[in-house]
């Protein structure tokens, strides 16, 4: 192939990257009008004047005792880490493009690893300078901010930062998964490691540790079999991304469904089996397993977890009430996805009556919602005074049943009885 | 072995179509007064050219669509007499594996069993036989994301005939099926032919009608063009010569629905 015919795959292969981020961007757009009439545009403003607020009260004065050692470390580690690849592939991608898959790889995949290292850094560094004047000022660490000049500290993050969106491709080219997970775990232990050493000891040992860390990384990215490319894992990546926007969006406003790939979940998935084995049941059971084994439940389950660990330190029992209101409107918004739930064309041919399947799906969404209020508000007052313990603000207040009868009744208001009504009453035109 | 809807609502025949037109537009109908009956216990060979109208029958046996004209009973009901007797009495293979990503092998059994009523342990029972027969006890387990074309067919294969229905609807059901499978599934359809479940089994694999079905029904653009055994469709055809193959006969049926030489 000539030079030229080469220049022109590889020009091809660029703007067919910018064209699809640019579909991409055209088609989630218009939804956000959706999102910010439906009030959680006044709910996030709400939350980050309160936050604004609150930082700055923090920077003014940064109390003895504020943990500001291993506050960093985790904010820094968790920005650093990151590591996001937007392709853009498609499953027909391979059978068109595979003939040139060196040019791919360097013009279309280049081009989306270097936004990625781009955005990692732009991250980390805006992470940084949010806690840069704590570190200063904070009485546990402006002795260290002294030996570490906050412009080397910069400079120093956004290699990290770099360097593990290149990591996390070279973990993509693994051919084995267990390889992938354990080059992720291998990186993920390094880094948090390099950055609290960064921030916490010596600068000049520090460096020098962080490089051997990054260069034995180096090292273990060349042991496993990898592939040049790999399609199906940045294809699926992709699909999974759009899975992930789309699932959002869908909180708000009907979009276009996208077919998530199940996880087994066996931890959880068992619980399908206690249902009763009769017909009366059979939707239910099928419900269960579709929720349990689906992107709602994942998001569902991980935001609970947050919720309890924020209720167990934050150390204050109206900011504990607070988190679980909101926690358990997010969870109410998640599983009303359960009324959209699509079966497959043979299921209608079913001894079933249609009219169970709504009344199936509002039966899971209850007592999935009853359970989440149960958890939370098991762990919230259980955790009290945890937080005052951990250095929280809140000076650890005592617990206060008040709060929490009120944010369980709640709870089981929007998540046991509203949430299950409407899905149970849903028509396609209803927008919930 | 009992056998959904057996027994119940109306006589021998598990299948009765009678002048059935139908398809997605009343202006221009897929078929046109179409009428067969299965009796339990047969195998009925459903054959024609792509866009004959196999599939619209099947939907309109299946009730996902509604006729223009006629009526389907199936157990001796129609949908809209007795749709509870109507749904239990079939069980369908589509042609293009149609499984819930979210359910293993063995919870699509359980699923299946629960929406048909079966008990508990006679399913089990039944379902590891089928497994063993399709050597799928080992994907059990398995999601269908795990698992090739073949193994999924497998899988709505096991579906279906875990159910014993009183008819049992097919769709191109060799497709993607490995030589044992294929050895497997005609082994069970005797044997579910033998409790009594009548079968309509749409295949352009002609040879395995030839030899397994007790009757034939040949489609042509919305028509029904020749019905009988796979005997009296040849002679029909002017094919009844020793070594006619139905192949044979079928390509000479079209050809003179289609007014061309057919019988010479």
């Amino acid at each position: 192939m000539s030079r030229n015919a080469h220049g022109e795959q590889g020009d091809f292969l660029r703007s067919l990257r910018r064209e699809r981020a640019a579909g991409f961007r055209q088609e989630i757009v218009p939804y956000f009008r959706y999102v910010f009439q439906s009030g959680f545009g006044l709910f996030a403003s709400a939350i980050f004047f309160a936050a604004l607020i609150w930082y700055t009260d923090l920077i003014k004065a940064v109390p003895e005792d504020w943990p500001s050692k291993w506050v960093g470390a985790v904010v820094l580690s968790l920005a650093a880490l990151r590591a996001p690849l937007r392709t853009y592939l498609r499953p027909a991608d391979p059978i068109f493009l595979l003939a040139m898959e060196n040019r791919v790889l360097g013009q279309y995949i280049g081009g989306a690893l270097r936004r990625a290292i781009v955005a990692g850094v732009l991250r980390t560094l805006v992470v940084f300078a949010l806690y840069a004047p704590i570190y200063i000022r904070s009485p546990q660490t402006a002795e260290l901010a002294d030996a570490h000049p906050p412009v080397i500290l910069g400079v120093l993050f956004a290699l990290l930062a770099g360097y593990n969106v290149y990591g996390g491709w070279r973990e993509r080219r693994a051919a084995a998964r267990s390889w992938r997970i354990g080059l992720k775990a291998v990186r993920v232990l390094l880094t948090v490691s390099a950055v609290a050493a960064l921030l916490l000891k010596p600068l000049a040992a520090a460096i020098l540790f962080a490089a051997v860390c990054m260069a034995l990384l180096a090292l273990l990215w060349r042991l496993p079999a990898q592939h040049a490319l790999p399609w199906e894992r940045l294809i699926e990546e992709e699909a999974s991304s759009r899975r992930k926007w789309m699932g959002f969006l869908s909180w708000f406003v009907d979009v276009p469904s996208e077919t998530a790939k199940p996880a087994y979940r066996r931890w959880i998935a068992w619980v399908g089996n206690l249902i009763p084995w009769s017909k009366r049941w059979a939707w239910h059971y099928l419900y269960v397993k579709v929720f349990l084994r689906g992107d709602t439940f994942g998001a569902f389950w991980r935001w609970i977890i947050v919720t309890c660990i924020v209720v167990a330190v934050s150390g204050s029992a109206l900011a504990d009430a607070i988190a679980f209101g909101v926690s358990l409107v997010v969870c109410g918004l998640q599983l009303s996805e359960l009324k959209r739930v699509r079966f497959v064309e043979t299921a209608d041919t079913l001894p079933l009556p249609p009219q169970g399947k709504l009344a199936a799906a509002a039966s899971v969404a209850r007592w999935s919602g009853i359970a989440a209020v149960a958890v939370i508000g098991a762990v919230g007052p259980a955790t009290a005074g945890l937080g005052a313990a951990l250095g929280g603000s809140g000076a650890g207040e005592a617990l206060r049943l008040d709060y929490w009868l009120a944010a369980i009744a709640f709870g089981l208001l929007w998540c046991g009885w509203w949430m299950p009504r409407k899905i149970a009453r849903f028509k396609d035109e209803d927008d919930l | 072995m009992v056998v959904s809807g057996k027994g119940k609502a109306g006589g021998e025949s598990a299948l009765a179509i009678k002048e059935l037109t139908g398809g997605y537009s009343r202006r221009r109908p897929v078929l046109h007064g179409v009428s067969m009956t299965l009796n339990r216990g047969e195998l009925l060979g459903l054959i024609g050219l792509n866009g004959a109208g196999k599939s619209t029958a099947i939907k309109h046996i299946l009730g996902l669509m509604v006729p223009h004209s006629g009526e389907v009973r199936v157990a001796g009901a129609t949908l809209e007499e007795d749709r509870e007797l109507y749904r239990s009495s079939i069980a369908y293979v589509p042609e293009q594996p149609s499984l819930f990503p979210n359910l293993t092998v063995k919870e699509h059994l359980q699923w299946t069993a629960m929406a048909y009523g079966l008990e508990q342990d006679a399913a089990w029972a039944r379902a590891d036989k089928l497994a063993a027969t399709f050597r799928m006890t080992d994907a059990m387990k398995s999601l269908p994301d795990t698992l090739s074309k073949g193994m999924k067919q497998k899988v709505m294969l096991m579906n279906a005939l875990l159910v014993e229905p009183a008819l049992l609807i097919i769709d191109e059901p060799f497709l993607g099926l490995d030589p044992l499978a294929i050895r497997g599934l005609v082994g069970a359809l005797d044997e579910v032919r033998a409790q009594g479940t009548a079968i309509l089994l749409s295949s352009h694999i002609l040879s395995a009608l030839e030899r397994k079905a007790n009757r034939l029904i040949v489609l042509h653009k919305g028509r029904l063009i020749a019905e009988g055994t796979p005997k009296e469709v040849k002679e029909q055809a002017g094919c009844a010569g020793a070594e006619a193959t139905l192949d044979d006969a079928f390509e000479a049926l079209v050809e003179a629905a289609e007014g061309g030489r057919a019988g010479e």
